[in-house]
């Protein structure tokens, strides 16, 4: 796959949970096709985690409310081939991302079901929010999980975020030194003082159980703050009005 | 000069849009019991209404994305869909209270029974949801409201005793034979009635619907800091007449026409047919409002397209929802349940639910990746916070009094 | 106000099978004086609508409504009240507060009629004694205190 990849915020480093899941989805004129409701990664042949695709729908979303009642659910209703998957947007239809995600198509057609289920084929929401232990202590949960572009592999898992509270719960002020109102920022980074990085390399993962083993150096998440300016909103484009 | 036309047009139609049937019922019921002693109160939730809504209008002019839109990507799925929750049921208790207003206003004029105006209503509703232009609703619906100014021409014709009324504003003289329990508990539902939640979901909303840009922040200032406040004024004077003319008798207001009765009082009847086109306009208005706002929140959780900037095929799953709403409201008017206390419990509810709303809000306001280099000031981040800090205490004692009161006996 | 107090009520009249509620006398009191103050409101409030209907000030179709939402809202009042059985020792308040509230349904059913019928003449009379009424009711709460 060698298409162009993504612009806008694809072209750094990015923590997946905070800037691209819940993200509004819109079509090359501004129609809005859906929110990301989860993510695709796929497990490259050296074992890397690359994202390769954006899964909409209720079969992506209602795991992440209720992941026990959902397979519940899934195990109660009768199978049907394709029944519990969800709709999938190739990354390569994706153009850039700013405050949303734009796509290069239009909507029609830009989100077929995904492919049957692969075993190279994971879900960020599998990991997000899997309890992590840290040289076999607990030591939180999966907060974010922050991927890199490298050229021609595309978006590279390269690091985890752990610490308490559920995924996105610093609510962006982790990332931005001097975000307001400072009452907010405060409680929110006195919530998360404990929370630390790790490099994936360090980390076992068991995609059955939901569970992160990892060791190895890690450094606090407090040292990481965004070293460019924020790019805003993005253009803007909506349909006319017919 | 066109420009300053649109300008007056916006300010106008906010000023004749602010109002609701929670606002007029509320604050005719405290200025029958209590005077002026609540405005204060009053002042305090316009205030915050200016604050918020200024943020969410202009989250929606520069990024182009609604503030609803918005909570599930900062807050997560879980504790979105706890606020889609609220929000769209204390929004859909309101839409009922508003189609209920509008049948009790046209009983009014009419004497046909409410009951049998509410079908008529909620098929006019839907019709103008469907397919009427977003800026005609808003604009005729916003001027036609402003016949309640009617209220202020009254309250001035009373000639009351202007000292005694400044008085009990800032004295915040509280009747003898009133409880403290009660004047907490109607302060919290004035404060709920002035702050509704849906309004700052819809202000934002009708700014995607508008096409709002950057360049369009004066205007939309203009609206909120000169339009809100006059319509709260508006407020004040139906709080004020009540309680010129209704307290001294001990008329307790617990109808639509008890509000209408200081009109007539000063006016006359021309007076009380202004004031009623006012009950009419206000409340079909605010069920619009209200009606989009369920919609809105449902598509922008999901992430389907809403709004009627684009044609209804195109937005399918909104337009059902606003389908399905009007019915269910009719259904449960239809029961004959009394409109005015569905008013009364969804101010309350209306406080409680306003933490989950004013936060994101706040938050986003903030992030210069939605609003670029307009993020909030100091001053309005420590306004919003003080508020934040207001509005966590009235949701806190929102039902705790309801309950110790006996929804204010 | 009291639409929420009668919804309560007829909630427990339906389970405890039309048995009336057995309450204290202080807290019988209490119910008394508020059923008094929501009459001399609505009481007030037909008053106020006969004197604004003979000066031509209101609109006749809102005096009408007015009129018999005072009328419902009254008889909610009064059947409340007397859904509860008199604790021991109020009998005399009881059989006054009965009285009070019977004159009141009869007089604002009076007043809804001329309004419908749109007898002016009878106006200022049937106001007069709502007023007078009125003076009652507020001296009877005044001594149930």
């Amino acid at each position: 796959m060698s298409a162009a990849l993504p612009g806008g915020r694809f072209e750094d480093e990015m923590d997946l949970a905070l800037h691209l899941l819940d993200r509004q989805v819109q079509d090359a004129e501004g129609a809005l096709v859906g929110k990301v409701d989860d993510v695709e990664l796929t497990r490259a042949a050296d074992g890397a985690l690359v994202v390769s695709g954006l899964l909409l729908g209720a079969n992506a979303l209602l795991p992440r409310l209720w992941r026990r009642g959902h397979e519940l659910w899934v195990a109660a209703a009768p199978q049907r081939p394709g029944q519990h998957v969800p709709d999938r947007i190739d990354l390569a239809l994706v153009e850039r991302l700013d405050s949303g995600v734009r796509l290069r198509t239009r909507r029609a057609g830009s989100a077929p079901p995904a492919r049957a289920l692969d075993p190279e084929r994971l879900r960020l929401a599998l990991l997000l929010g899997s309890p992590v232990t840290y040289e076999g202590e607990p030591a939180g949960r999966v907060i974010d999980v922050r991927a890199r572009p490298e050229g021609e592999r595309g978006l590279v898992v390269r690091e985890l975020v752990v610490g308490r509270g559920g995924p996105g719960s610093m609510l962006g002020y982790d990332r931005k030194a001097d975000m307001g109102p400072w009452a907010i920022a405060t409680v929110v980074r006195l919530l998360h003082r404990g929370s630390w990085v790790v490099d994936i390399g360090q980390c076992a993962i068991d995609w059955t159980h939901g569970s992160v083993a990892a060791r190895g150096p890690r450094r606090p998440l407090s040292q990481d703050r965004e070293r460019r300016d924020s790019r805003g909103p993005g253009k803007r484009v909506q349909p006319g009005e017919d | 000069m066109k420009r300053f036309f649109a300008v007056a047009l916006g300010i106008l139609t906010a000023i004749g849009g602010f109002v609701d049937i929670g606002d007029l019922v509320t604050n005719a019921q405290v200025g029958a019991r209590f005077g002026l002693a609540i405005a204060p109160v009053v002042v305090l939730g316009v205030i915050g209404i200016c604050l918020f809504a200024e943020m969410s209008g202009r989250v929606a002019a520069v990024s182009g994305r609604a503030t609803f839109d918005l909570v599930r990507e900062r807050l997560g799925p879980r504790i979105g869909l706890l606020n889609l929750a609220g929000s769209m049921g204390v929004t859909f208790l309101t839409f009922i209270a508003e189609i209920g207003g509008v049948a009790l206003s046209l009983q009014l004029v009419t004497s046909v029974h409410e009951l049998l105006w509410v079908p008529f209503v909620a098929l006019a509703v839907w019709l103008l949801l469907w397919r009427a232009k977003f800026s005609a609703i808003e604009n005729v619906l916003g001027l036609l409201g402003l016949s309640l100014i009617v209220f202020a021409v009254a309250l001035w014709q009373l000639g009351p005793d202007w000292g005694e009324l400044a008085h009990q504003a800032v004295t915040v003289d509280k009747p003898a034979s009133e409880s403290w329990a009660t004047w907490c508990y109607y302060g919290v539902a004035l404060f709920g009635a002035a702050m509704t939640p849906y309004e700052v979901f819809f202000f934002s909303s009708g700014g995607v619907e508008e096409r709002w840009t950057a360049k369009d922040l004066g205007v939309m200032r203009a609206n909120v800091f000169i339009g809100f406040p006059l319509g709260g004024l508006l407020s004040l004077a139906i709080a004020g007449s009540a309680a010129v003319v209704l307290q001294p008798h001990g008329i307790a207001v617990d109808t639509l026409g008890e509000t209408a009765l200081p009109v007539a009082e000063a006016l006359g009847k021309i007076g009380v047919a202004i004031a009623v086109l006012g009950f009419v306009a206000a409340t079909f208005g605010a069920a619009c409002e209200t009606g989009l706002s369920v919609g809105y929140s449902f598509a922008q959780y999901v992430g389907e397209q809403w709004g009627k900037y684009v044609r209804p095929q195109a937005a399918v799953a909104f337009h059902t929802v606003l389908l399905l709403i009007t019915l269910a409201a009719a259904g449960v008017l239809l029961t004959g349940v009394d409109p005015i206390v569905v008013t009364e419990v969804s101010v309350v509810f209306s406080a409680v639910a306003l933490p989950l709303t004013y936060f994101p809000i706040l938050v986003i306001a903030n992030d210069p990746d939605y609003v670029g280099e307009h993020v909030n000031g100091r001053l309005t981040n420590l306004l919003g916070t003080v508020y934040l800090v207001l509005i966590l205490v009235a949701a806190v004692a929102a039902i705790p009094l309801m309950v110790v009161t006996g929804m204010g006996q | 106000m009291i639409r929420v107090r009668v919804a309560v009520c007829c909630a427990l009249l339906a389970l405890t099978g039309c048995v009336p509620s057995e309450p204290s006398a202080p807290d019988w009191r209490s119910s008394a004086r508020q059923a008094l103050e929501d009459t001399v409101s609505e009481v007030e409030t037909v008053a106020l609508v006969l004197d604004l209907e003979s000066g031509q000030r209101l609109l006749g179709s809102a005096a009408q409504v007015a009129a018999v939402e005072s009328e419902e809202a009254l008889a909610k009042a009064e059947q409340t009240l007397s859904s509860q059985q008199p604790p021991a020792g109020t009998e005399r308040d009881d059989a006054a507060v009965s009285d009070l509230l019977g004159r009141a349904t009869d007089l604002v059913r009076e007043a809804r009629i001329a309004l419908t019928a749109g007898d002016e003449g009878a106006y200022d009379d049937v106001r007069g004694r709502l007023l007078d009424l009125s003076d009652d009711l507020e001296a009877e709460r005044a001594e149930l205190r």
